[in-house]
């Protein structure tokens, strides 16, 4: 039986521009600090790095804007956790785990991303071609995401520090 | 974590709040894979059909290669293709011997026999390839069916839990927001409160917070134990009550016996009888101080009324404590206590009981003793000085009164002076009593007193 689309998916590590590691990812999440320490750094709105980039992915999805990455590889970083671990740890600072999120995230690639899954299904494109689309999508959307949230912190450095910042934008 | 959890932001990802969006795009990847699996599924189809096609014309091909007399052809590999090409170059028929010219049937017959050869050929090859085809199936993967299968999953009660999101999230804010509001009003009821509490401390600029806060504590406990107490005492008079009945009972009995020997008896009729006397003398003074009591409150009262002419003055209640003393306090008429009464009462109340001792002493023994009073109206006004002096006058009693009321200030010689005005209205004599000049300011010894008659 051959391994699920899912399954390949999230296996894989989005990729997102370095830029945003100070400014908007360690800015609202302890990025970088390890698992052990996790939630544990003071004024994070976030706990670890992907939530950020699940937000920014939101952000971009729903206002179906999309974003190419920077050409420049150098300048191209990773998250630290592929995808099929994010949002398992339970536990953490009163927090919930949410495992569900991750299949609704793939549902909305498969949804946006222009691709011949007849083809693939013919085997006349490999299931790393499927995949390597929905990551683009991915990194797209959450690209523009960031983008967004950028412009925002410009107009005022505080714009997310209040109760209800993200809820409102969604 | 409470349902007032405020931390938005983690339940955007652990309540999934991040997908009140969601539904419509739930909605796209639905359409689209269905159709996807639509698209599969005809396609399956058509090539099913065409397989089944295929099939049909290798059956038809059979039928054609039939002779005309119905006979059985030979195979049609026999002759093979160099020996017919032969014969069609040659135009004989190298089988039967016969000519066959070009154009004729023989020679036809045996070009068509040819073309069949190599069309056989072509087709034998057709056919390998299609066994191929046949054998590969037209979809290897089974991708499109996980996503339908994931469809179906989130479909019905995930699909639900997505719509009722919106409302959730609304519900939960709105909740929210009413606690905030409780919170807002509590916080002004407690900011009003802050701010009474601070004009009362304002208005008694001598009492701070927690001199408040520890006399309250202390009424608390006092009027814990104050409670308490009087429990204890209706206890204890019940108990005493008890007591007493069993006294009487066994003094009872004790009278009741009946001494065999005379002077026993004599001892007990003169039990019986200073017991009775005893009694008598102890009602009596119980009685004779109640009666006191009451008198000298009365007397008191009169002397208030006459120094406080025309002003509040209160009523004057003279009660006996636990103690066997006696507390003096001014009442106001609907027996409330005045606790703090002014100077001016105060003074007048302690004057009208020493009046009224004064009095009643008089009365009683026939004695007379003088009043001496020392700067007696150091707290009241000017109106209520004369209306005192005059009381004074009217008393039949020798008063002697130290005051500074007959002294004016005059600003031309900077000295006190003797006040005519006021002295000659007065009937009774007046000295005047000052230190004699020349005295050193430092040293006691060199005050002289020296004390002149006025009139």
């Amino acid at each position: 039986m051959a391994e699920k689309l899912y399954d390949l998916w999230a296996k894989r590590n989005p990729n997102w521009e370095k830029r945003f590691e100070d400014s908007i990812i360690k800015n609202f999440s302890d990025y970088g600090k390890g698992v052990t320490t996790l939630g544990e750094a003071k004024g994070k709105l976030f706990g670890a790095g992907y939530e950020v980039f699940i937000i920014a992915f939101f952000i971009g999805l729903y206002y179906n804007q999309r974003r190419k990455l920077i050409d420049d590889s150098t300048k191209i970083k990773s998250l630290g956790q592929p995808i099929q671990y994010w949002g398992n740890i339970d536990s953490v600072k009163g927090r919930k785990a949410y495992p569900k999120l991750k299949e609704f995230i793939f549902t909305a690639l498969v949804a946006k991303t222009d691709f011949d899954f007849i083809a693939l299904d013919k085997g006349l494109v490999t299931p790393r071609k499927a995949v390597d689309a929905l990551m683009q999508t991915m990194e797209e959307y959450a690209n523009w995401g960031f983008h967004f949230m950028e412009d925002k912190l410009m107009d005022n450095p505080n714009y997310f520090y209040r109760e209800t910042a993200f809820l409102e934008v969604f | 974590m409470g349902y007032i959890n405020l931390d938005y932001n983690a339940m955007l990802l652990d309540d999934m709040w991040i997908l009140r969006a969601f539904p419509s795009i739930l909605s796209e990847y639905q359409k689209k894979v269905s159709s996807l699996s639509r698209e599969k599924r005809k396609l399956q189809k058509a090539e099913d059909e065409r397989i089944a096609i295929e099939k049909g014309k290798q059956e038809a091909i059979k039928e054609i290669q039939k002779l005309a007399n119905d006979a059985t052809p030979l195979p049609w590999n026999l002759p093979d293709k160099e020996t017919m090409q032969e014969m069609i170059d040659d135009e004989i028929c190298k089988v039967c011997g016969r000519p066959a010219e070009k154009g004729s049937d023989a020679y036809n017959f045996m070009v068509n026999k040819l073309n069949e050869y190599l069309d056989h050929i072509r087709k034998e090859s057709e056919a390998a390839q299609q066994q191929e085809a046949l054998v590969k199936p037209l979809f290897e993967n089974t991708y499109i069916n996980e996503l339908h299968t994931r469809s179906i999953q989130l479909s019905g009660d995930t699909e639900q839990e997505l719509m009722g999101l919106a409302t959730a999230i609304a519900d939960r804010l709105s909740f929210v927001q009413s606690r905030k509001q409780d919170l807002e009003r509590v916080n002004k009821d407690l900011t009003e409160a802050e701010d009474a509490k601070m004009q009362l401390l304002i208005q008694t600029p001598d009492l701070t917070e927690e001199m408040l806060i520890k006399n309250f504590k202390d009424f608390k406990g006092l009027s814990d134990s104050s409670k308490r107490a009087s429990l204890d005492l209706q206890e204890l008079n019940h108990e005493l009550e008890v007591l007493e009945a069993q006294k009487q009972e066994l003094k009872e009995r004790q009278n009741q016996i009946v001494p065999s020997n005379g002077i026993v008896r004599v001892y007990q009729k003169v039990h019986i009888t200073l017991e009775r006397i005893m009694k008598a003398f102890e009602a009596a003074k119980n009685r004779n101080v109640e009666e006191f009591i009451q008198t000298l409150e009365e007397q008191a009262n009169i002397y208030l009324k006459k120094l406080n002419a025309d002003d509040f003055r209160g009523v004057i209640k003279i009660k006996r404590t636990a103690d066997g003393s006696a507390r003096i306090n001014l009442y106001s008429s609907n027996d409330t206590l005045i606790a703090n009464p002014g100077g001016a009462q105060k003074t007048t109340m302690y004057m009208s009981v020493l009046f009224a001792i004064s009095k009643i002493t008089t009365l009683k023994r026939d004695e007379d003793y003088p009043l001496i009073f020392d700067a007696p109206t150091s707290s009241f006004g000017e109106f209520k000085e004369d209306i005192f002096y005059n009381i004074i006058d009217n008393i039949d009693k020798q008063c002697v009164i130290f005051t500074k009321d007959l002294l004016r200030y005059d600003r031309d010689t900077e000295k006190r002076e003797l006040d005519f005005d006021k002295i000659n209205q007065l009937s009774c004599s007046v000295y005047r009593i000052q230190k004699a000049p020349g005295y050193d300011e430092e040293d006691l010894s060199t005050i002289r007193t020296i004390t002149e008659r006025i009139k």
